[in-house]
């Protein structure tokens, strides 16, 4: 998923790089004390996912986890995300430091946008209603990145659709995969720690009574 | 009494660290001469060693001080086994056991250039030498490129280890706009 250096246009990447900054800091923002801790587990579980890595092409294939970032976390997922590709790309030689903006756009907007979508349903009484939301959202989130890739793609010079093709396939089986994982993860949560996917509400409803 | 035990406790303790280099040590048959280096496992190349060469009757046949690179050269001539000796001071010694026996090696050295000046000429000889180097460094090259690709545990616990550490400074930072917050 990460795109790698030199594989860009110039003006994509200057462009992903300006909005990913503008996402990090409007995620770092909303990024409070209680969220610290689970920003920093799940910046862990992306760095580590990534490890599960198969290359195709220009792209790579591998666990991506930012689907259950972004329900957990919102827009904070940006500064998160942005950290673990940043470590990936000094310690592992994933994507690289020019394209960072633009990987961390491309993965940690679909993130955004599914904790958006689906944080209500993963917030959900019913344990099995909120898992089948995580897993909607585990592949819905890979789904979407793969568009932003095709897009990113599409906007250097290559064909859109042939582009989107090859990303989206090659993805499915990290739909998937992601989809059960991120189900599971909800389910047990739900169970567990059900206050996580409703940090905010809390937090603002602590605020009030402050 | 007790003081002096303690007291000799530490300083073994703590001159430990100095003994935690292993010596680097290795001979070369050369014929008619022997060639070797010897130097520490962290790199650095041992100055000034002596090296005791011992035959096998353990009689010492000669002795010869390392260059500035660890290296040392002097003529030896007969059969082994050899043994040699490097003492570089503070605890680092090492052996190591030249085996030669001057007729063998020498009826198939002779053999071996005999067939293949007969066979081969200058030119094709070195082609041949070129291409059987690269094919017996090929696994090594590939074995380095590998080794350079691997992601092990130590590169994952240090980026968890960042990832740690940049929690701790938001929590910092979190922390102090609190503190402020409330001062207000």
């Amino acid at each position: 998923m990460h795109i790698v250096d030199g594989a860009l246009s110039g003006e994509v990447v200057i462009v992903g790089s300006a909005l990913a900054a503008a996402g990090t800091a409007y995620g770092l923002k909303s990024l409070d004390m209680d969220k610290i801790p689970q920003a920093g587990v799940l910046s862990a579980v992306f760095f580590v996912a990534s490890l599960v890595h198969v290359p195709i092409g220009f792209s790579s294939v591998h666990l991506i986890m930012n689907g259950l970032a972004g329900l957990v976390l919102g827009w904070a997922a940006f500064p998160t995300l942005l950290v673990a590709l940043l470590l990936q790309a000094v310690f592992f030689g994933f994507g690289g430091l020019t394209v960072l903006g633009i990987n961390a756009l491309n993965i940690a907007l679909p993130a955004v946008i599914i904790g958006i979508l689906c944080r209500r349903g993963v917030r959900s009484q019913n344990a099995k209603i909120a898992a089948i939301w995580g897993g909607v959202a585990g592949s819905l989130a890979i789904a979407f990145t793969t568009l932003f890739v095709a897009l990113s793609l599409a906007l250097s010079g290559e064909e859109f659709i042939a582009a989107a093709k090859l990303v989206f396939v090659a993805h499915i089986p990290v739909m998937v995969i992601e989809g059960l994982l991120c189900a599971s993860a909800v389910y047990l949560m739900n169970k567990v720690k059900p206050e996580l996917f409703g940090a905010l509400t809390v937090t603002a409803v602590q605020k009030v009574d402050a | 009494m007790r003081k002096s035990i303690a007291f000799f406790v530490c300083f073994s303790l703590w001159a430990t660290p100095t003994l935690a280099h292993k010596v680097v040590f290795s001979v070369y048959d050369e014929g008619e001469s022997v060639e070797g280096e010897v130097g520490f496992s962290n790199g650095d190349m041992a100055v000034g060693a002596k090296i005791e060469i011992f035959d096998k009757n353990n009689q010492k046949l000669s002795e010869i001080i390392s260059d500035e690179d660890g290296f040392f050269k002097l003529p030896l001539k007969g059969d082994g086994p050899f043994t040699f000796q490097a003492n570089l001071g503070a605890g680092h010694i090492a052996e190591v056991v030249l085996e030669r026996d001057v007729a063998i090696s020498a009826q198939r050295q002779q053999g071996e250039v005999n067939t293949i000046q007969a066979v081969i000429g200058g030119a094709e000889l070195e082609k041949i030498i070129n291409r059987s180097v690269a094919s017996q460094i090929k696994p090594l090259t590939k074995e380095l490129a590998a080794y350079k690709e691997q992601n092990d545990l130590q590169k994952i616990l240090g980026g968890l280890g960042y990832i740690l550490g940049i929690a701790g400074i938001g929590f910092y930072f979190a922390a102090r706009h609190k503190l402020q917050g409330q001062s207000k």
